[in-house]
């Protein structure tokens, strides 16, 4: 690294002719870009808007795309991999621990949490990467890279999609059916993407210069889902523990976008989520700065 | 054709020339403060550069490996940052300096060439205009719908040619290396630049081929050591005097 923090900074001064369909006939300046030592961390190049939406299309498509390729199942992954999960955790924890499940079908109840979890594994997993493996384009080719984490967490809602779609089918086979709590599910699933987009931030931009992140990520994310309620009911969790599930962002939005789906589990805790609140916004706004920090040097030193 | 569209003051950019840390150093680089400090020495890839190119200019960039030339193409297209001075840009600006980037070679020609096009910084709407002129120019109109790993060496660099140059900006930043593939398709590569250049945009031309310099250029700007040695509109006597006196960076 070089002495103080360098950076650049863009002022737009008319925006309107970035629609202009004929910019080679016109040689005046359209806009003007100033490239200086620093810029304010606020600063993200999302302002950019037109262009950042079109971007925004194209990783996000991209990272859709290329997924299943080459795999004769294809998408058919997306519904496999949460059955084989289900199954297996209902043989372990509904049948031989006999881990109660609300008063729901044990299937029902774990892949309901299940699905919400890996999308948000997925995001994580996804969000973290997605600066490293785009550093070939990073180093040629200007864009706002906060793009990048948000494309990769993005992209995870085709197979959430998908997943949803075998947990309907299953509710469907045990005569459940959602009641009006449903319309709150995309609530539930923009939290998850929120707090997916938050950790990714930290982490896509660590994992460019220190790849440990890419080692831990497994690891911490198998933990977490053990101390969320995916497989177990919070009503097992003993009273001295209570604040684990609260500090847990994740324990209020399974639990939510369960109780969407299937309205006999427990309804979402009002503490957990106005905590999950303040989380989010330490998070995010911590989040923003790391990334524009690191993403300073980030071409120099991926 | 006037106005100023790049203008550049004082750009310098600082490296520090590290070696690998021990593993154990990596570990306590990592909990003490103000770290990397003091080690490694301080290199000037970019040392106080400061010129002013004018709306229409072709301008050829010279010099030696390590002069600072892809630096200052990388400064100007902010993909890394100056450590100091300042560049301001006049329109917008497109940097050519390798061929088919975004590519991904499990995704068809046809996904490719809007995929690299946007990322490059052309608008969808633009894309949709020239995509039958750029698939007719890398000639890979039978292979539209095959993903692109399954493309000769060649082809894929044609595509990657054919998305680079139908870029609408009004700052083109163009590496030589891209005029790439056999010898005709070369051709209309050189072809192409002259077309770009007589279109009215500002072009900055990083090349090692003289006589290119000397035929598309209306200015040299010949960087050595990161410093501007010398930058006339007298495009031959620069040439000329970096063939032989230059090559001084290349031995560092």
């Amino acid at each position: 690294m070089t002495t103080a923090g360098p950076s650049w900074y863009v002022v737009q001064t008319h925006p309107q002719a970035e629609a202009n369909p004929a910019p080679e006939q016109a040689s005046p300046a359209h806009r003007v870009t100033r490239i200086v030592a620093a810029s304010p961390w606020y600063e993200t190049g999302l302002t950019e808007l037109a262009r950042a939406y079109e971007l925004l299309l194209v990783f996000t498509w991209r990272q859709i795309g290329v997924q299943y390729k080459q795999a004769i199942l294809g998408i058919g992954w997306a519904v496999l991999s949460p059955l084989m999960s289900t199954v297996v955790f209902t043989f372990v924890f509904g049948k031989l621990a006999a881990i109660p499940s609300e008063g729901l079908p044990y299937p029902l109840f774990v892949l309901s949490g299940l699905i919400t979890w890996q999308y948000f594994a997925r995001a994580i997993t996804a969000g973290s990467n997605s600066i490293v493996l785009n550093a070939h384009i990073i180093t040629k080719v200007y864009f706002p890279r906060m793009l990048l984490p948000l494309s990769a967490v993005l992209a995870g809602l085709v197979d959430y999609a998908v997943n949803l779609v075998v947990l309907l089918v299953l509710m469907i086979f045990y005569g459940r059916a959602p009641g009006v709590e449903l319309l709150l599910l995309p609530a539930f699933l923009a939290l998850a993407t929120m707090i997916g987009f938050a950790f990714s931030l930290w982490l896509s931009a660590l994992n460019a210069l220190y790849r440990d992140i890419g080692f831990m990520i497994p690891i911490a994310l198998q933990a977490w889902m053990f101390l969320t309620p995916v497989i177990y009911p919070t009503g097992l969790v003993p009273d001295g523990w209570t604040w684990l599930m609260q500090a847990n962002p994740m324990t209020v939005v399974v639990q939510g976008a369960r109780w969407a789906v299937l309205p006999d589990a427990t309804p979402p805790d009002l503490l957990g989520l106005a905590i999950l609140a303040g989380e989010f916004v330490l998070l995010f706004l911590g989040g923003v700065v790391t990334f524009h920090k690191i993403d300073a040097v980030l071409a120099d030193r991926i | 054709m006037n106005g100023i569209a790049i203008r550049a003051t004082g750009l310098t950019k600082q490296y520090r020339v590290g070696e690998r840390r021990q593993y154990a150093q990596r570990l306590s680089d990592l909990f003490s403060r103000g770290r990397g400090s003091g080690r490694g020495e301080e290199f000037r890839a970019l040392d106080d550069v400061s010129f002013e190119i004018a709306h229409g200019e072709i301008v050829g960039i010279i010099g030696g490996n390590g002069a600072g030339k892809s630096t200052l193409f990388k400064i100007l297209s902010r993909v890394v940052r100056p450590s100091g001075g300042s560049a301001e840009l006049h329109g917008r600006l497109a940097s050519l300096l390798e061929v088919g980037t975004g590519f991904h070679p499990e995704l068809t020609g046809r996904e490719n060439v809007y995929m690299s096009g946007i990322i490059l910084g052309m608008t969808r709407t633009e894309v949709a205009c020239r995509f039958d002129e750029i698939i007719a120019f890398a000639g890979v109109e039978r292979f539209l719908d095959t993903p692109i790993k399954w493309y000769s060496s060649g082809m894929q660099t044609r595509l990657g040619f054919a998305v680079a140059a139908h870029l609408q900006a009004e700052i083109l930043l163009v590496d030589e290396v891209l005029a790439v593939g056999d010898a005709e398709f070369q051709k209309r590569c050189l072809g192409k630049m002259k077309e770009v250049a007589v279109g009215g945009r500002t072009v900055l031309f990083v090349s090692h081929t003289m006589s290119s310099v000397q035929t598309l250029c209306s200015r040299a700007i010949w960087l050595d050591k990161g410093r501007v040695r010398a930058d006339s509109a007298d495009v031959r006597q620069v040439t000329l005097g970096y063939l032989s006196g230059g090559g001084s960076s290349e031995n560092p």
